[in-house]
């Protein structure tokens, strides 16, 4: 584990961090994946992963609308501009 | 407060027959929680007009003869469920001015039951701990004594009066550890039991909607209330398979409780001494005891950080400052991106987000998350055969009484705490934490484990034993008790 590891992985949930903090999480994470080491060494050849508590299902629902209080949904955004949210610009 | 001193569904009963008035009780246990929470830090925000509106409802359908199960009972509601009208931190003070355009699932059931959501009670950075150290509104402080944290607000809400019930969110062990540390009961059902619509949740997989009292009774009302398929909670699916007839009183002749007693220099001898006296409180009550040994459950706690930390990274992608959070000022969308998340995140959020994403990263995929996960379908099958051994299992809750306020662990020794409680959720069970007796006068919980789907047996079994309890259900301060 090393700097260039822990900064693409800043970089790919983009999050801004200080210099003086990626050293502490550099450090932090070192501890924390020999923390974790005893995981590898248990035995699971052939065992499937559970990615969920039970089995899952998928549940498909009806499309349809609902009526919304338009006061209700600007109290709820920082800038609502004539029936629309208004959002900074996502494309540069 | 004459609520805090009666069960919930006493009290929904005599608001029922006319005896109290849920408008009544909402203005005293108001004035208390006012009181209260001032030395205590458990609300974020406390909901009086919208309180005293609700009460004033509750009491026109029971004039109206209409039946509710828990008419007039003061509920408080941990601040990362949705709540239509009022604020919703989610644990980031970033979100202290949101106000929620809707409300949770569980929420709407409660307040349909006769409820009266009195407030929203502090929580963890972005609901990420079981102490409420890392809160950015400060730590809540435990009723017992505030030289400790309360584990959480909400059990500490029940545990000081301020409410009669608590809704709550259980990840990693939050609910059960802070019922432990504040002397009550705190149930983190079946995952699917309750709808976690309006829950959120940092990790998909283990986030659950939960129940904070002072008594396995209420809870079970409570339970039964929230309890339901609901299509907008796939994992309430579940539901489906309960039984439509209602489990009758239990013969305790017939059940067996497993006793695991730890392992080895990990459990400290006063959890050995609790489970010990607290076998003995059911072998007292009829109840057949076994000794039940765990292989997997050393290493399970690591397999639950893994997955944990890979949920969240992923769940909180989405608070980007354009969908999710507050945008920040910034000249590019990258940059926008960037310091949304860093005013959103705290300290806690950040790291679990980052660590997460390493561990989903190439070289750690399959020897970290995917090893996870098929440590979860093992330890899933260790606990399958413990159930044919045993109806339900005793186990301690926690490793050390509450954490000291001021005196913050390590993040590693703070993940340690949750030994216990992360365990349960990584299988999927249903467990409750009730309390077993006092260490330092202070109170400390055992857990009762069952298999998925035995949430009702949990609490009739608890109940059974509950008057036995070495601990009063609830704290009661001399000169604080206003």
């Amino acid at each position: 584990m090393d700097m260039a590891e822990l900064e693409k992985a800043i970089g790919t949930i983009k999050i801004a961090v200080s210099d003086t903090e990626k050293e502490e999480l550099l450090a932090g994470l070192k501890d924390f994946l020999r923390w974790l080491e005893p995981v590898k060494k248990i035995d699971t050849a052939n065992v499937e992963p559970a990615f969920f508590s039970h089995g899952a299902v998928n549940i498909l629902r009806e499309d349809r609308s609902e009526k919304a209080d338009i006061s209700t949904l600007r109290r709820a955004a920082p800038d609502f501009d004539e029936g629309f949210y208004r959002v900074p610009p996502v494309i540069d | 407060m004459e609520a805090k001193r009666k069960s919930a569904h006493q009290l929904a009963r005599e608001i029922g027959n006319g005896q109290n008035t849920a408008r009544r009780l909402t203005e005293e246990g108001l004035k208390r929680c006012k009181n209260l929470n001032a030395s205590l830090n458990t609300f974020t925000f406390i909901a009086e007009n919208e309180a005293l509106e609700q009460a004033k409802r509750v009491d026109k359908m029971i004039a109206a003869g209409e039946e509710l199960p828990l008419a007039g009972v003061p509920l408080a509601v941990k601040d990362d469920f949705c709540c239509s009208g009022l604020p919703a931190s989610l644990g980031s003070a970033a979100f202290k001015n949101f106000v929620s355009p809707y409300s949770a699932a569980a929420v709407e059931a409660l307040l349909e039951a006769g409820c009266v959501l009195i407030g929203k009670t502090n929580l963890d950075d972005m609901g990420m701990g079981s102490s409420t150290l890392s809160s950015p509104f400060g730590p809540s402080l435990n009723p017992w004594s505030t030289e400790y944290a309360a584990g959480s607000a909400g059990a500490a809400a029940v545990s000081s009066g301020q409410c009669l019930l608590s809704l709550e969110s259980d990840t990693g062990g939050a609910l059960r550890l802070g019922a432990s540390h504040c002397g009550i009961f705190g149930l983190r059902p079946t995952p699917g039991r309750i709808s976690r619509y309006g829950l959120s949740a940092f990790s998909s997989s283990f986030s659950q909607a939960g129940i904070a009292a002072a008594n396995p009774e209420d809870i079970g009302v409570a339970l039964e209330v929230l309890s339901g398929f609901d299509e907008r909670d796939v994992s309430t699916v579940l539901c489906r398979e309960l039984p439509q007839e209602k489990e009758k009183d239990i013969d305790p002749g017939t059940i067996t409780i497993g006793v695991w007693d730890g392992d080895g220099d990990r459990q400290s001898s006063a959890n050995r001494d609790l489970i010990s006296q607290t076998g003995e409180k059911f072998r007292q009550g009829d109840f057949k005891i076994s000794e039940i040994s765990l292989e997997l459950f050393q290493e399970t706690l690591r397999a639950y950080y893994i997955v944990a930390f890979a949920e969240a990274s992923s769940n909180l992608s989405r608070y980007d400052g354009i969908r999710f959070g507050e945008a920040a000022a910034a000249r590019n969308l990258d940059e926008l991106y960037e310091q949304s998340r860093r005013c959103t995140f705290g300290k806690e959020a950040r790291r679990r987000s980052i660590f997460g994403t390493v561990l989903l990263g190439k070289d750690r995929f399959e020897p970290y998350y995917r090893q996870a996960l098929k440590i979860r379908r093992l330890f899933q099958e260790e606990m399958a055969r413990v159930f044919k051994q045993c109806d339900l299992l005793l186990l301690p809750v926690v490793k050390n009484l509450a954490p000291l306020i001021g005196r913050e662990a390590g993040f590693i020794d703070q993940y340690e705490e949750d030994y216990y409680t992360a365990p349960i959720s990584l299988a999927g069970l249903p467990a409750l934490s009730l309390p077993a007796g006092t260490i330092e006068n202070m109170p400390v919980g055992l857990q009762l484990v069952g298999p998925p789907l035995a949430d009702d047996l949990i609490l009739k079994v608890a109940a059974g034993i509950a008057e036995g309890l070495s601990i009063p259900p609830i704290a009661v301060r001399p000169g604080r008790d206003s």
